[in-house]
């Protein structure tokens, strides 16, 4: 039983991603945002690819030179992606959670990457559930 | 002119006298009376019943008779018949009253011509002066006390033209006058008047090319008029269009199309946020089912570890009950005495953690429900949030493009009060088309005004002599004047022969008249002085024996020298003159000795014509042995008391 968690990890603490893939999806939802007042915080598209490879259950080590780094103070604000990790993996500690962190991001970007790839864009409306798809703008 | 009746009335001495000179032999006729009886007067008489002398009132001052004027007889008159080439006239000028108010007198002329014809006035003067003018008068009514005036230098200065009027040189003289008069009053006047018409050519070329640059101008502005007025009628037209299709439909579509515009951005702008917090939270979303699942899961074990101390707890409670029986013996619940037996119990077979470990857990189970309960999901789906944006923006871009479709067709955003301005610009435009029309019309009639004066003064300058009629008159000028020239030679020629004729005949005079030895003894002869073109080429000079002059103004010669020099020279130039007269000769030979008078009465018997001789007895005793032969009527001047004189027949 460790049950570990990332509250154990003292301070912030730096998670990494393959570069292609990363600058790929973050330009897939950045454009979006093209020509708007608005426009999304990165830590967003972390999470969001972070939550992909967690309903794919996709977890992979980031590869390739290069490789994305962000720090994890601007990610998962409400500790949502934290908690479900916990939860998924009570057996770990909180470096190893820290890693399931990372190949979910890497797993996550992965998945997304690839189906722009192939596809030239990402359904992220198949993982939503029916009452936020059918709601009406 | 042959005198042949003179009636005398009421002038000087005269109060009614008369001399009829009809039915005579003789060629001499005597009118004899004593110094003042009245000689002179009967000779002024004459001259004033021909010529007037210095007009009515004078004369009439000068000559009433005394007697005439003290008995209020107004009259004064003299009445002459004569006879000129066998024809009768009768002349008879008469002042009949006097204006004493305006100090003027009132004379009447008439001359009757063969008993029917009659002139009066001016035009009978004009008929006696061209019988013989009245310039000459002092060579046919001579008077012996002024004779010798005729050949004093002055005179044969100032007598020239008479001698030569007297010698009717008129033919050249008239050509002369004539050709002079052409030249002066005619070709000098038309020279003159060209002169001033090829200078009003000339002003008249500069004002036509004044004219012509003005109506150049004219023309110039009238095409740029043209234009302007071609541009401002463009102008008009594209403002009354542009006025006609600005209408407030227009306006009230742009500003829907505007309204659309801006709800659409707003709806963009919210979409665009619910996009951003779409994305913001789609992981929460993309994990609903393992969050729930999760969720589920994290109830489970906080039931698990709940219900793991609930047995904990119940195990303390027992076992302290158990604690009690056996410490008093007695149920604490019910005091049941009889409790013989207390079981053992424990769970802790069942717990592996303590209860403040689970209770540790159950709290870390809720802490985690919690934050996986609270995390927001996506209002929408970020993909529709952004497909409806990218919605919008297409419906935006659509909006814009009809907006600026519409704009296009009219021709852009009307501007607030921009109606007006179109009004107003009308207006303007409107008024700067008038104005353009005023000038045109101005320009167009002062074009018209031009072409006019241009036409006018082309006529004008057609009716104006130019450098060829300048020339014909110089020409004719030159002509007239080469002709001056010619007649003046001829006339110098002619002058030169009449003025040897007239001294071969006053020299003949001369001989027949100084019988007086010491006037033989000294003189030879008259000439004339110089050149008979000067001046004074009929001043006289005497011509000494031995060949030497003596001018007339050199040591003067005595009276009766200077008589017969004037005699001589009188009548040698009536010998040539083609006027003729009876002679009236006052003072006949006051100033002559006894030779010479007989000597003048031999040369009075030899004229063709006739003579009136006024005479003192003392003078007509010394001519009276010459002439006594010829001698016709006699008549003999006798004065009365009254100082009135009478002519009596002798």
């Amino acid at each position: 039983m460790p049950n570990g968690s990332f509250d154990d990890i003292e301070g912030g603490f730096t998670i990494r991603a393959s570069r292609d893939a990363w600058e790929t999806v973050r330009k897939d939802i950045a454009e979006e945002f093209q020509g708007e007042d608005v426009s999304i915080n990165t830590g967003r598209i972390v999470d969001t690819a972070i939550a992909v490879g967690i309903a794919e259950e996709k977890m992979l080590e980031p590869g390739g030179p290069d490789p994305y780094r962000t720090s994890t103070e601007s990610v998962d604000p409400y500790d949502v992606l934290k908690t479900l990790i916990e939860v998924r993996h009570p057996d770990r500690d909180a470096d190893k959670l820290q890693e399931a962190m990372i190949q979910y991001f890497e797993g996550g970007l992965q998945v997304i990457f690839d189906e722009i790839e192939e596809n030239g864009y990402f359904d992220y409306e198949q993982y939503l559930p029916d009452d936020i798809s059918a709601a009406e703008v | 002119m042959q005198l042949r009746h003179i009636e005398i009335t009421n002038f000087r001495p005269y109060r009614a006298a008369e001399v009829d000179l009809t039915d005579v032999d003789g060629h001499i006729h005597i009118i004899e009376g004593p110094q003042g009886a009245g000689k002179t007067s009967f000779h002024r008489a004459v001259q004033w019943g021909l010529y007037g002398g210095e007009g009515p009132t004078t004369n009439y001052k000068t000559n009433w008779n005394e007697t005439a004027r003290q008995k209020g007889d107004k009259q004064m008159g003299v009445r002459i018949k004569f006879e000129e080439e066998g024809r009768d006239h009768i002349l008879h000028r008469e002042i009949d009253r006097f204006n004493h108010d305006r100090q003027e007198a009132h004379e009447k002329r008439v001359l009757i011509i063969d008993g029917d014809t009659r002139r009066e006035g001016e035009d009978a003067d004009e008929y006696i002066r061209d019988l013989l003018p009245e310039q000459l008068k002092d060579f046919f009514f001579l008077d012996g006390e002024m004779i010798q005036s005729l050949i004093d230098d002055d005179t044969g200065v100032e007598v020239k033209e008479d001698i030569e009027t007297v010698l009717k040189h008129e033919a050249i003289i008239n050509a002369r006058e004539d050709l002079q008069s052409l030249i002066k009053d005619r070709y000098e006047p038309d020279r003159d008047r060209i002169e001033n018409e090829r200078d009003e050519r000339s002003e008249l070329d500069d004002r036509i090319s004044e004219l012509r640059d003005e109506r150049r101008e004219l023309r110039e502005r009238r095409e740029e008029l043209k234009e302007e007025r071609q541009e401002i009628a463009d102008d008009i037209e594209e403002t009354r269009e542009e006025l006609q299709q600005y209408n407030e439909e227009l306006i009230e579509e742009l500003n829907e199309y505007d309204e659309e515009i801006r709800e659409l951005e707003r709806e963009q702008r919210k979409t665009a946020q619910q996009m951003k917090e779409a994305w913001e939270n789609i992981h929460v979303g993309i994990l609903a089912e393992p969050i729930a699942e999760a969720r589920e899961q994290l109830r489970e074990q906080e039931e698990h570890y709940e219900g793991l101390r609930s047995t904990l707890q119940k195990q303390d409670i027992v076992q302290r009950l158990q604690g009690q029986v056996q410490k008093e013996g007695e149920c604490p619940i019910c005091g049941n005495d009889h409790v013989e037996d207390v079981p053992d119990v424990s769970f802790q077979d069942e717990v592996d953690a303590s209860e403040v470990e689970l209770t540790r857990k159950i709290t870390d189970c809720r802490e985690k429900h919690r934050r996986l309960s609270e995390a927001s999901q996506p209002a929408v789906s970020p993909v529709k949030a952004a497909n409806r944006v990218q919605e919008l923006r297409e419906e935006i871009r659509t909006k814009e493009q009809e907006q600026d479709e519409l704009l296009q067709e009219y021709g852009g955003r009307p501007q607030e009060g921009q109606k007006e301005q179109y009004e107003e610009m009308l207006r303007s435009l409107n008024r700067k088309q008038e104005e353009l029309d005023d000038e045109w019309d101005e320009v167009r009639e002062r074009i018209q005004e031009l072409d006019d004066e241009i036409e006018q003064k082309r006529n004008e300058k057609q009716r104006k002599d130019g450098e060829q009629a300048y020339k014909r008159i110089r020409a004719k000028i030159r002509a007239a004047e080469m002709a001056i020239d010619h007649l003046d030679a001829i006339r110098h020629e002619h002058i030169q022969q009449k003025r040897d004729n007239i001294k071969e005949e006053m020299n003949a005079v001369f001989e027949q008249v100084s019988q007086s030895e010491f006037i033989k003894g000294r003189y030879e002869g008259i000439d004339f002085r110089g050149d008979p073109g000067d001046e004074d080429s009929f001043v006289l000079e005497l011509i000494k024996q031995g060949g030497d002059r003596k001018a007339m103004d050199d040591r003067p010669p005595s009276a009766g020298e200077a008589q017969l020099t004037a005699l001589s020279f009188i009548f040698g130039l009536n010998e040539w003159a083609k006027y003729s007269t009876t002679i009236v000769f006052d003072t006949v030979a006051g100033r002559l000795d006894l030779q010479n008078s007989k000597a003048q009465g031999d040369f009075f018997t030899t004229l063709d014509e006739g003579i009136i001789l006024l005479v003192t007895d003392a003078e007509l005793q010394k001519l009276r042995p010459a002439i006594e032969a010829d001698i016709g009527k006699h008549y003999r001047i006798r004065p009365d008391d009254a100082m009135n004189s009478k002519l009596e027949v002798k």
